[in-house]
């Protein structure tokens, strides 16, 4: 089941409203029941082969999490380390199989397949969970149903925003209590719907017109330059679009419930280098790895006694990116066109930074700034378009044929394959959407999205009600019933 | 609650209501398939032949044809893909209706000729382009919100209304099938035919064949409903490209699937339905690359003699049952 199925938007959902709100009426205190019965109905409804994977590893961190809280220090890191390594392992084995069973060019028809319906995601909140209970030596273990709730709750269960418990624990008593509220389903709902629209209108489209091209470059086929760059800007829009709605759509019907999580998608396009980009793109897994791998390794890194101190500084910090970036890419998937971007990512990012400590250093006037400023942002618009064709493509050899288009180096095919003139128009329109307009996050207020004038935000008017429901209307008219596209990250 | 907030949660469930309402009212009155039985009239949907046939919303096409085919009772049905659509002009033939569609499966090509044979005046002839055989695709076939709500159908709904207030209803009107014109279109380069034999290698590479006895399972509903109208079915290989004939590869593989078609319909109880398999590729003129719009469109030229070949051959085929003249 997915947020864009008719059975979801039209049976599960309006249900699980309704059921919660009777709760906050006539059961205060059954709200998680409710939330979490719903959420296991989604995940047997996808996946029912994984669902008792999903128990099981619940229970399993829970237990861990109860351990660690009577253990002394000392036994506290090993039960942590035990956690943490049986948590990777799982995940590393997931998607090694994945990958042994993927012959090159099924894609995510194989990965869904093989891929329990959400792992990559649980992982690491359950990781999150245990490391901060670590720390946290003085506070009380969560109630289990907390527990469990944080990591099922159908709104991030799939594919994110990666929550941490201790940013969402101090609402669950509230979501007990039940009760659906009018001031937080309006803005819930409208961004449910552009969530929907974003998905539907824009990704799905785009994909549409793209795939023809990519097939035919698996074939060797490549028309011009101009199909080439279309193929790798298209493709970053799309994966953007189809995310950042999916986000939408999470964030849209945690708050349909009360539940308030941060935004995932601050305008990454908008991005003027490598490391503002990072901290955009998938908040709250930059956050995770951030917080999880790159910080602990830094310090690590920083202590090694080699080099001068601001030396060993920035080789720390080269060395963790660089740890960071590869991790990324291996959480995504462990093919060889992912590692490649992973590892091609991390260097990008340090060579950024190098130039900006070089600008810093040699105290570029405010002028030349300016310039490299434009450079550097339209230096990373071309990179990332670059690396979105290593995570379309289904091989190597079909990023070679793409980006040897890109360089303008042929042969060129003459062919009856070209991007529709729909395909054209959703292209501009996306392009514009990501460059230009405020983002969801800014314009519904949500933790964490960056300042915005109050001309943008949303409000309970007529115009916003016009608005959404002409965009709802147009949505419900691309709902389909039958083989429905599935969110790029469901894959990872 | 706030008043504001339940206010507006109230106008956007209207103004949903109010916009399906308006779109499902456009798709009615466009009817551009003859779903809702919808009358013509002048400038406003009388360019209802202007149907998109894109390969992306395939059921829709493929259900559209059985609402078309319904209406019809030209006697002599043409099936296939956009070789057929293309490639038969039935300007020239108003005895034939034309329900070539874009991509289509052996899977869709059988169950518009069954639809042929099933409508109030059957077809007495439907002429099949001999395809892969290939499993059915799982998508379930369109209902009322597809046809009224579902947004491929309310583009198409849009183009035949914008198309008849554009007076293209008046200039095209005649075949009301799914004919369309190749001529102005020109032939592909040496070098991109040469790219697109390697393509379609490995297309048919990919292509997953079912064998002859689930072959002969897929044929079962149109044995019977050929019989019931005591019709008769050819399965024809169109005239082939020349890169095609010269390509030991793509031959193999025409040959090894036309095997599998020829088993399934020798072994099917064909005793009241006239049901053969013609291979026009090799037949015939010596074509040019000249004669062919791209590697698998032929121009209506070849389809002229292609047409007049399978008339030929539906005629000197065995007698149909016992007792029918």
């Amino acid at each position: 089941m997915s947020f864009h199925s008719p059975a979801f938007l039209f049976a599960l959902l309006p249900l699980t409203l309704l059921a919660y709100h009777a709760c906050g009426q006539w059961a205060a205190g059954w709200g998680i029941a409710v939330l979490l019965g719903a959420s296991l109905v989604f995940y047997a409804a996808g996946d029912p082969r994984h669902l008792p994977l999903l128990v099981a590893s619940i229970a399993v961190n829970f237990a861990l999490g109860q351990t660690m809280h009577r253990s002394a220090r000392s036994s506290r890191r090993v039960v942590l380390l035990l956690g943490v390594a049986a948590n990777v392992a799982m995940l590393a084995l997931f998607k090694l199989r994945a990958q042994a069973i993927d012959p090159p060019g099924a894609g995510a028809a194989m990965a869904f397949a093989y891929m329990p319906l959400g792992v990559s995601f649980f992982t690491l909140q359950q990781v999150s969970y245990l490391v901060d209970r670590a720390r946290d030596e003085r506070g009380a273990p969560p109630p289990w149903s907390h527990y469990a709730l944080y990591i099922a709750f159908f709104p991030h269960l799939v594919a994110g925003p990666i929550v941490r418990f201790r940013d969402v624990a101090p609402q669950y008593p509230r979501l007990a209590r039940a009760g659906v509220r009018a001031e937080e389903l309006a803005p819930a709902l409208s961004l449910l719907v552009i969530g929907l629209a974003k998905k539907l209108l824009l990704a799905d489209r785009l994909g549409v017109a793209l795939d023809p091209l990519y097939v035919q470059a698996s074939a060797g086929v490549i028309a011009s330059a101009r199909d080439a760059w279309v193929m790798g800007w298209g493709y970053l829009l799309q994966l953007y679009f189809d995310f950042s709605g999916y986000s939408d759509m999470a964030i849209g019907l945690a708050l349909a419930f009360g539940l308030r999580v941060g935004v995932n998608f601050n305008s990454p396009l908008k991005a003027v280098s490598a490391s503002d980009y990072v901290s955009r793109w998938h908040v709250s897994l930059a956050t995770f790895v951030r917080d999880y791998v790159f910080s602990p390794l830094f310090r690590v890194l920083r202590r090694l006694p080699v080099a001068s101190v601001p030396h060993r500084q920035f080789m720390a910090w080269a060395g963790a990116t660089i740890v960071s970036f590869v991790t990324i890419g291996a959480w995504h998937s462990v093919s060889p066109t992912f590692l490649l971007a992973g590892v091609l990512i991390a260097f990008a990012t340090v060579g950024f930074q190098l130039a900006t400590l070089v600008r810093r250093r040699w105290a570029v006037a405010s002028d030349a700034r300016i310039g490299s400023h434009v450079i550097g942002r339209l230096g990373l618009l071309i990179g990332l378009t670059v690396f979105s064709v290593f995570f379309r493509s289904d091989r190597l050899a079909t990023v070679r044929v793409i980006v040897r288009g890109m360089a303008g180096v042929g042969p060129w095919i003459q062919s009856s394959v070209v991007l529709s003139g729909t395909g054209a128009v959703t292209l501009l329109l996306a392009s514009a959407i990501a460059l230009a307009a405020p983002n969801t996050g800014q314009i519904f207020d949500l933790p964490g999205a960056l300042p915005a004038p109050p001309r943008v935000r949303w409000r309970p008017s007529g115009t916003w009600s016009a608005a959404v429901a002409l965009l709802a209307a147009v949505v419900i008219t691309l709902l389909r019933r039958g083989a429905a596209s599935q969110f790029i990250y469901r894959q990872f | 609650m706030t008043s504001a907030d339940v206010r507006y949660l109230w106008r956007s469930a209207a103004g949903i209501a109010l916009a399906l309402g308006a779109i499902a009212a456009l798709n009615v009155i466009a009817d551009p398939y003859g779903r809702f039985g919808t009358p013509r009239w002048r400038g406003i949907n009388d360019a209802w032949d202007h149907v998109a046939t894109d390969l992306v919303d395939r059921p829709i096409p493929v259900e559209g044809g059985r609402y078309r085919l319904h209406a019809d009772a030209r006697p002599v049905v043409l099936v296939g893909t956009s070789a057929v659509m293309l490639g038969f002009d039935t300007r020239r033939h108003p005895e034939a209706f034309n329900a070539g569609l874009s991509g289509t499966t052996l899977p869709d090509a059988l169950t518009l000729a069954v639809a042929a044979f099933a409508r109030p005046c059957p077809a007495r002839l439907v002429l099949v382009e001999a395809l892969p055989p290939q499993p059915p695709d799982d998508v379930p076939p369109p209902d009322l919100y597809d046809w009224a709500v579902a947004f491929p159908q309310t583009v198409i709904a849009l183009r035949v209304i914008a198309a008849s207030m554009l007076g293209a209803g008046r200039a095209h009107a005649g075949t009301g099938d799914f004919a369309r014109t190749l001529d102005p279109m020109p032939s592909l380069t040496s070098a991109a035919l040469d790219r697109n034999v390697i393509a379609l290698r490995a297309s048919m590479a990919s292509l997953t064949v079912v064998d002859a006895r689930a072959t002969r399972r897929s044929l079962e509903p149109l044995r019977r409903s050929c019989a019931a109208a005591q019709g008769t079915v050819l399965l024809f290989v169109p005239p082939r490209h020349p890169r095609i004939l010269a390509d030991g590869d793509l031959l193999r593989f025409q040959a090894s699937w036309l095997q599998t078609l020829r088993a399934a319909v020798g072994d099917a109880d064909t005793s009241s339905c006239r049901m053969r398999v013609v291979d026009l590729s090799g037949a015939g003129p010596t074509w040019r690359e000249d004669d062919f719009a791209s590697l698998t469109h032929f121009r209506p030229t070849v389809g002229e003699w292609a047409y007049a070949r399978l008339l030929a051959e539906s005629d000197s085929g065995a007698p149909h049952a016992p007792g029918r003249p």
